[in-house]
């Protein structure tokens, strides 16, 4: 199953939540990503996401010195970010009760058989 | 606010000192020709120098972590660069008409210049205007669209063969039209040297100015 379509969606608002906790960077939010179960997101998939949340003007960037090395782009949420990231978890929370009852149903038919 | 200050260029000069810090030539080489496939495409011209910087960014954290740059993002430079020209900002194909109006007319006033002071009594040919206009088409666009366009081919011949053919194109052109086209050669107009040297510089200054303002417009949406 090609999984990236519905995985495009979902980052969105997991991305959106992260930034959403504490101002944050592109590598930290991809190792949140994995420890959360993302296994697959890399830099390289995240980046777009940031650019088309950043386009959509529900993220905001800001360089900052870091000690490693390069300065960093931070990430923030703007208040259309906010507002977005909010109606993403209600929609999110009615799609899986509708997915569950599809299943469940499916599930008690097949216990019945 | 300084309205000679080209913000795009700005930023590209601090891209290409920063770029300098890359270690890895092969590092180097993977955001140059990134960098050159995403200026082929749609994406805002400012936009491309604050992904060349994010780029370059990670190529230095790569550096640190001994990683090839393709480790690090995890997906192949061109379905990488597919999906950023994807989501990104598109107004290139205005930005590169502004950008080419405005190097074109700086290159017609120095050639204005340049011949005053070889050619006397002072006359503007249409072979000027095909100089003008040679340049426009042959600098401005395709050669380095083209060039660009084949910037992920991993050999250095392939990646500078059709510059180098189209540049030789032109200047052929040119040269046989001046040689053996006797119309050319004809003059449009015979004015007073320093009148049309002072309207092609004034033209000039304010038509770099008005793209000055664009671009500290285009600076202002990013936090570079």
């Amino acid at each position: 199953m090609d999984k990236s379509q519905l995985m495009k969606g979902i980052l969105e608002g997991c991305i959106l939540k992260i930034i959403d906790k504490s101002e944050t960077y592109g590598y930290e939010i991809v190792v949140k990503l994995q420890e959360n179960g993302f296994q697959d997101v890399r830099e390289g998939t995240l980046y777009p996401l940031l650019l088309r949340l950043e386009k959509k003007k529900l993220i905001s960037a800001t360089y900052k010195p870091s000690p490693l090395g390069p300065s960093r782009k931070y990430y923030v949420l703007t208040k259309d970010g906010k507002e977005y990231l909010y109606s993403f978890y209600n929609s999110w929370k009615e799609t899986c009760i509708s997915v569950n009852r599809i299943f469940n149903e499916e599930n008690m038919k097949e216990e019945r058989i | 606010m300084n309205p000679l200050r080209n913000e795009l260029k700005i930023l590209d000069r601090e891209n290409n000192d920063l770029a300098a810090d890359i270690e890895c030539r092969e590092n180097y080489a993977a955001v140059q020709n990134m960098v050159r496939y995403l200026s082929s495409s749609s994406l805002s011209l400012f936009q491309i120098q604050v992904i060349r910087k994010d780029l370059i960014g990670m190529a230095l954290e790569a550096d640190k972590e001994g990683l090839a740059l393709q480790d690090k993002l995890g997906v192949a430079p061109k379905e990488f660069c597919d999906d950023i020209i994807q989501n990104g900002e598109s107004s290139a194909r205005s930005e590169h008409l502004l950008n080419a109006a405005v190097n074109t007319i700086q290159f017609a006033a120095i050639w204005l210049f340049i011949k005053y002071f070889l050619f006397s009594p002072y006359t503007i040919a249409w072979s000027d205007l095909l100089l003008v206009f040679l340049y426009y088409m042959g600098c401005n666009f395709l050669a380095s669209y083209i060039r660009n366009r084949f910037s992920i081919a991993s050999s250095p011949v392939v990646r500078h063969l059709p510059y180098l053919f189209i540049f030789f194109l032109f200047l052929s052109a040119f040269m046989l039209l001046s040689r053996f086209y006797e119309p050319v050669n004809r003059p449009i107009l015979i004015a007073d040297g320093w009148l049309v040297i002072t309207v092609a510089a004034a033209i000039a200054a304010a038509a770099t100015m008005l793209s000055n303002i664009y671009w500290r417009r285009c600076a202002g949406k990013y936090t570079c």
